[in-house]
């Protein structure tokens, strides 16, 4: 199943800068062709370095570890090479529609750099914009495409950014946090217009987000990260059902619950996610855990463990196997 | 796109009409200078200003609006050289600078600093005592001093928007470094860059009529605005004229320009650039 994959990641790290501590340690996954792929976590629990080292687009960060994008390694690969995948073959949708753009140049310029760069003609390239803007849903595109992006809303701009990203038809979109900046009705509008281009073109999609809700919806498999490691895989199906974490179960505790009397409070994860350079020692999430032994205080991060439909970094998880079988 | 709001006083408007004036005339006043700004008229001296005279003339009975004419060509020309030469050695340091980062970065910015340090007037007065003084020793005086605050001017512009998501982004499509400094690290800067070009065009005539007027700068006969005021400045008391004209030429071209740069740097702010045209 293994050589399938379109992109495989193996024991990926990530460290800024001078320090020791890393954003993103160990982690391990495999992307299957047309497969829809959500990651999630808190705020800085590793989820956009991890893939902006993929396309090597981290400054001032110390990236170890493999990517093999169709078996090629991308971690430490020149420019010349990461320029031919680069948005040929795995495209990037960034997480702010209103900085992701550059204010001074035109949507269709936008759009279409990166196959200008590839040495399209100017009205070929134009003529793709118009018909990739059609496929995202701008209306009125050839003359939108020649405006500038301060003349669009929010959630015009995120299928702009998307429609770069698919300009250059490429094999994996990735989108880190693609509907946070949007609210809720334009979150749905986008989501969905990703996922049906995934479809049409036969794309991998990867989406990173802190929206569980996102996930259940829009990808097949689920990565949980928490203070840089995996701490669960599993499916959308499953996930929900049968949480084999307890940072899961947290996360899913504290989504707000539809026919709740609205007299509950929400449920939060108590403390702070830890600070870099200072992790507990033992499992990562013990300090918040409430299903914390003394067991989990002490040596390294559990390792994941492979079970039917994914994997937990959880040293108890036979009990929560056991309790909801 | 209306002209017209983007001029807010009729200040505004006559600097504009001023500025724009002063390089039709730098491009056609010899065409319409209606007497030889070199032609000396022994019988016509300090001639006051009159039908046939309009500005005057001068000690050796040179028209005076001839000259000014004519020195708006110089004037303006030499200021453009100046400008456009340090404009293009200070982005190109500045980018430099700005995207190599690490010792190389550092070396190109104390090497900025040497340089900021010679004052322009000192260094064109030693330009003058070592190659004779002209207006091409003022200057080669004006572009060494005048590059660095370029260079630093370029490479914040620069290193403030290399980090934006948007030069992110066109890395994530495949799109080359040199690509994204032509059509995104410097488009970005120019708005300012423009705002500093206008004023520093006031700036550089500014030190060149005055340049001129020490004596170090363009030559007296020369139909310079600032060696037409030294060459009059002794007749002042009975022929006014003679400094006023080329006085009067420089003070609105230097306000003008002002002028031109305050309404683009308040036209091409970033905080305004969202405002619909």
């Amino acid at each position: 199943m293994q050589s399938v994959n379109i992109l495989e990641v193996e024991s990926l790290s990530v460290r800024f800068g001078e320090s020791s501590a890393k954003a993103v340690e160990e982690i391990s996954f495999g992307l299957a062709k047309g497969e829809t792929l959500g990651i999630a976590g808190e705020s800085g629990s590793g989820k956009t370095a991890s893939i902006l080292s993929i396309l090597g687009l981290l400054q001032r960060a110390t990236v170890e570890g493999s990517a093999k994008f169709e078996g090629q390694e991308l971690i430490g690969a020149g420019n010349k090479l990461l320029n031919r995948i680069r948005g040929k073959r795995i495209g990037l949708v960034l997480q702010d529609p209103f900085a992701a753009l550059d204010p001074v140049q035109t949507v269709g310029y936008q759009i279409s750099e990166g196959l200008r760069a590839n040495g399209w003609s100017k009205k070929r390239a134009m003529r793709h914009s118009i018909q990739l803007l059609e496929e995202v849903g701008v209306p009125s595109a050839p003359q939108r495409v020649n405006a500038y992006p301060h003349q669009f809303s929010g959630g015009m701009r995120q299928r702009v950014v998307i429609a770069m990203a698919l300009a250059q038809d490429p094999d994996i979109l990735i989108a880190d946090e693609p509907t946070t900046a949007l609210d809720v009705r334009i979150q749905k509008q986008v989501l969905d217009l990703m996922k049906q281009q995934c479809e049409n073109r036969g794309m991998s999609l990867i989406v990173i987000t802190h929206d569980l809700g996102i996930i259940s919806h829009y990808t097949d498999r689920i990565i949980i990260m928490y203070a840089g490691k995996i701490v669960e895989e599993s499916t959308r199906l499953k996930l929900f059902d049968q949480p084999l974490h307890p940072y899961t179960q947290g996360l899913l505790d504290c989504l707000p619950q539809i026919g709740s009397n609205g007299n509950d409070y929400l449920k939060t994860i108590r403390g702070q996610p830890p600070i870099l350079g200072q992790l507990p020692s033992g499992c990562r999430y013990h300090p918040r855990c409430s299903f914390a032994e003394s067991a989990c205080t002490y040596g390294p991060h559990p390792p994941l463990i492979p079970i039917k439909w994914g994997r937990s970094a959880c040293i108890q998880l036979d009990k929560f196997l056991d309790k909801s079988a | 796109m209306k002209f017209g709001t983007y001029l807010r006083s009729p200040l505004e408007i006559a600097a504009v009409f001023f500025a724009v004036l002063m390089v039709v005339l730098a491009l056609i006043g010899p065409l319409i200078a209606p007497h030889d700004p070199y032609g000396v008229d022994f019988y016509n001296r300090f001639i006051p200003p009159s039908a046939e005279y309009f500005f005057g003339t001068d000690a050796t009975g040179r028209d005076v609006f001839s000259r000014v004419l004519y020195g708006a060509r110089l004037t303006l020309a030499s200021a453009l050289v100046v400008i456009v030469i340090v404009a293009v050695i200070g982005i190109i340091i500045g980018v430099v600078s700005a995207l190599s980062g690490g010792i190389l970065d550092d070396i190109l910015m104390r090497f900025t600093d040497i340089w900021l340090a010679f004052p322009p007037l000192v260094l064109a007065l030693g330009f003058a005592a070592a190659f004779g003084a002209g207006i091409n020793a003022a200057i080669l005086a004006l572009v060494i001093t005048w590059w660095p605050g370029y260079a630093r001017l370029t490479r914040a512009l620069i290193v403030e928007t290399k980090d934006k998501d948007f030069i992110v982004a066109a890395k994530a499509m495949g799109v080359g470094k040199f690509r994204t400094i032509i059509f995104h690290l410097i488009p970005n800067s120019l708005d300012v860059l423009f705002v500093q070009l206008s004023l520093d065009v006031a700036a550089v005539i500014l030190v060149i009529s005055g340049l001129s007027f020490i004596g170090v700068g363009a030559q007296i006969p020369l139909a310079e605005w600032g060696a037409m005021i030294a060459d009059g400045r002794s007749a002042m008391s009975r022929a006014w004229w003679v400094v006023f004209f080329p006085g009067l030429a420089i003070l609105l071209t230097a306000v003008s320009f002002n002028l031109v740069g305050d309404i683009l740097r308040r036209e091409l702010d970033p905080a305004l650039r969202r405002r619909e045209f």
